[in-house]
């Protein structure tokens, strides 16, 4: 049985759908990217596969634009442009910078801040806008960041959204990453780094006039097809305490 | 028959910080459309022809300085039936000189032989600037033309034809050629031309200014954007093909539509690169033409383009390539069509402690080597914050002087008991400015009980408490 299914595989590699399949054989090293954090590299096989679409997934405050900025700082270390489409219009500048990220090989597209009925429509043009940035195929990372948008809003994207803009990067080299609440979609070979199983905030000093924050310990996991699921824990802190 | 132009470089005529050279050059195409020219204060332009428009020689001469002095321009004029004639006569002579044709030698014998110095002088005048005539959308470059009676090259040969006892260009012209090329080589016989006023090379007048232009007048008007790209291609196929013809692209594409209601509706885009290809152009004037649509329909379309120097690429193989500038104009046309103006760009910090400040520059990254082979390895993730670009109003209930429990409306519900807090630290600025841009706030971190982390703080003025971010 083994035997046939390795022909199989071998048959549709030869015929250039590879990509799609899901057996452990790991991604050559050249198609991966990796981070910028080793405790993610690891559990990832050595970082995000290059021309597929994985996701960061995880309520507020669980680190996801912590995790998303740190790929993006690695990226533009790497001399590669990035995209970040940014649905609501949510991002810092002053902390993007702190993290890393050399800001002006970043394009950022900005959404609107906005209510729960115009909810969808920011959602769909930043759909359209992801897809106008991958079809470019010329940016190392292209990120799209719901994290703010309701669970039902995303809900009500047809499936077929992840799969066009999964289709759009396909053998490319750019690596597209997906950041929202609950998991939506990713592509045969993309991860899924779940963050926030379980959280604790870090705290010094005691009263609340000395009293200073320091980070978050956040319990997370590697969800992939692939691979089975390997559990492991973040540290979010702030710099200045180290 | 040609006319020399010169300006000499000590005229007490000329105004400060005016530029004699471009308002030489434009002169001489006021009255001539073909002009060499052959330094920064010396032109020389062929007159054949215009004796039915200006008149015989001299009063073009006449005219020609009457002109340049009601500009403040004193120059010397000469008119001759050869270059070399007319540049050496305006080195020994004052105002104008015409010289008979087939008379040059005889009207050069008197001249000193010091006049062909001035001449390589004058010649040598350098720098020549681009410049850019009236018309401010041609494109046209002043080149030190290459050139044709240039005598810099037997300036070196003076001093020997003068220890023999030469003095004037008669005398030289008059010496035997075969005993001077004996002695001289050919830079001796090139001398001796120049002595007699004869051309060596032939005149080469600088290009015409050229004109992108494309216009179309249509017989029925249309409306609509579809109609309009295929009247747009046939406009720009053409104009394209110019451009590339010349070496030069479009940095700058402006386009008048005329309306059956006789108004105009001009359009302007300034490109980040050089763009040459049609079709690029035809979708970035589409983009913009559909956030911006005329608004009755169209009569006439005219296509004109501002040229600049095509954009030369050398690949690196060591560092990452960029987006090409032609596919992010028109990635930014269609983000900015969809998005919204100053919806797309790239980040950048300003200079000031206000919470959230920042400004939006034109996304256009160079190709640069990586910063590290690999990237840094970081242990720990850097806490960041998720910034709401309007501040949530937030109803607070406050114990003992700090934050016990948080609650805000639709979009974002915040709600919450306060788990930990800390603060305030306050802020402040811009009191020296607007009353409108002031801020005085009390900041608080502060943990709900809904997990999350969030920045608030008090608003002084209002009293009121907002919730500014979330740390994610």
């Amino acid at each position: 049985m083994n035997r046939n299914i390795a022909k199989l595989e071998s048959l549709l590699r030869s015929k250039g759908l590879g990509d799609s399949l899901v057996s452990s054989r790991p991604l050559p090293v050249e198609r991966l990217a990796t981070t910028g954090v080793s405790e993610l590299d690891g559990p990832l096989g050595g970082g995000l596969a290059r021309g597929h679409l994985s996701e960061i997934v995880g309520p507020p405050s669980s680190g996801r634009t912590s995790t998303l900025l740190a790929v993006l700082a690695a990226a533009t270390d790497r001399g590669e442009v990035v995209a970040l489409v940014d649905t609501f219009d949510n991002f810092d500048p002053v902390s993007s910078q702190k993290a890393g990220v050399d800001l002006s090989r970043l394009l950022w597209v900005r959404g609107h801040q906005s209510g729960p009925r115009m909810a969808s429509h920011c959602i769909d043009q930043a759909v359209k806008a992801a897809g106008l940035v991958l079809q470019t195929e010329q940016f190392g990372v292209v990120a799209v960041d719901f994290s703010e948008a309701p669970r039902l809003a995303l809900r009500r994207l047809p499936f077929t959204t992840w799969l066009r803009l999964a289709r759009a990067i396909e053998g490319s080299e750019t690596i597209g990453i997906v950041v929202g609440p609950t998991a939506m979609g990713r592509s045969a070979v993309g991860r899924s780094i779940v963050l926030g199983t379980s959280r604790s905030t870090q705290w010094s000093g005691c009263g609340t006039h000395n009293r200073v924050f320091r980070g978050i310990d956040i319990d997370a996991r590697v969800e992939s097809t692939r691979y089975p699921s390997h559990p492991l824990r973040l540290k979010i802190h702030d710099r200045r305490f180290f | 028959m040609f006319a020399c132009l010169y300006h000499p470089p000590r005229s007490v005529t000329t105004r400060p910080g005016t530029d004699p050279t471009n308002r030489l050059v434009h002169l001489a195409h006021e009255h001539s459309p073909r002009v060499e020219v052959h330094g920064q204060d010396l032109v020389v332009m062929d007159i054949r022809g215009l004796r039915h428009l200006w008149g015989p020689p001299r009063e073009i001469g006449e005219r020609l300085r009457r002109v340049a002095a009601e500009r403040d321009l004193g120059i010397r004029v000469a008119v001759a039936g050869t270059k070399m004639a007319a540049l050496l006569a305006t080195q020994g002579r004052c105002g104008l000189t015409i010289i008979p044709a087939h008379a040059e030698a005889k009207a050069l014998s008197t001249l000193p032989l010091s006049v062909v110095k001035q001449l390589s002088n004058a010649q040598t005048s350098v720098p020549i600037r681009p410049i850019r005539p009236r018309r401010t959308n041609t494109w046209n470059t002043v080149v030190l033309s290459a050139s044709s009676s240039r005598v810099v090259s037997v300036f070196m040969l003076l001093p020997v034809v003068q220890r023999w006892g030469i003095k004037t260009l008669g005398e030289l012209a008059a010496l035997p050629a075969n005993e001077l090329f004996s002695r001289l080589g050919q830079g001796g016989l090139e001398l001796q031309r120049i002595a007699r006023g004869e051309d060596s090379r032939p005149f080469v007048p600088e290009p015409a200014a050229e004109w992108f232009e494309e216009t179309v007048a249509l017989e029925w008007p249309i409306e609509g954007l579809e109609p309009l790209s295929f009247v747009l291609g046939r406009l720009l196929d053409p104009l394209c093909a110019h451009l590339n013809m010349r070496g030069v692209a479009a940095g700058m594409l402006r386009v008048r539509l005329r309306l059956v209601t006789r108004e105009t509706h001009e359009r302007t885009l300034r490109f980040p690169a050089a763009v040459s290809d049609p079709k690029i152009l035809r979708t970035l004037l589409l983009l913009d033409l559909d956030t911006h649509p005329p608004s009755a329909g169209i009569d006439r379309v005219t296509v004109v383009a501002d040229p600049v120097p095509a954009r030369t690429l050398q690949f690196s193989l060591l560092e990452r390539a960029v987006p090409s500038a032609e596919n992010l104009s028109t990635l930014l046309a269609r983000l900015t069509v969809l998005m919204g103006d100053q919806r797309c760009g790239s980040p950048a910090l300003v200079d000031t402690h206000q919470p959230g400040a920042f400004e939006i520059r034109p996304f256009a990254p160079q190709s640069q080597p990586p910063r590290y082979e690999q990237p840094r390895p970081v242990t720990c993730l850097v806490p960041v914050l998720r910034r709401f670009r309007h501040p949530l109003s937030a109803r607070v209930t406050v114990e003992h002087g700090h934050p016990v429990r948080v609650s805000t409306s639709q979009p974002h519900s915040v709600n919450g008991r306060v788990v930990t807090c800390a603060g305030p630290w306050r802020s402040s600025g811009h009191w020296w400015m607007s009353p409108l841009s002031l801020w005085d706030h009390d900041e608080w971190d502060v943990e709900l009980s809904d997990g999350g982390v969030y920045l608030m703080f008090r608003d002084r003025i209002s009293n009121r408490w907002f919730v500014a971010g979330l740390v994610d």
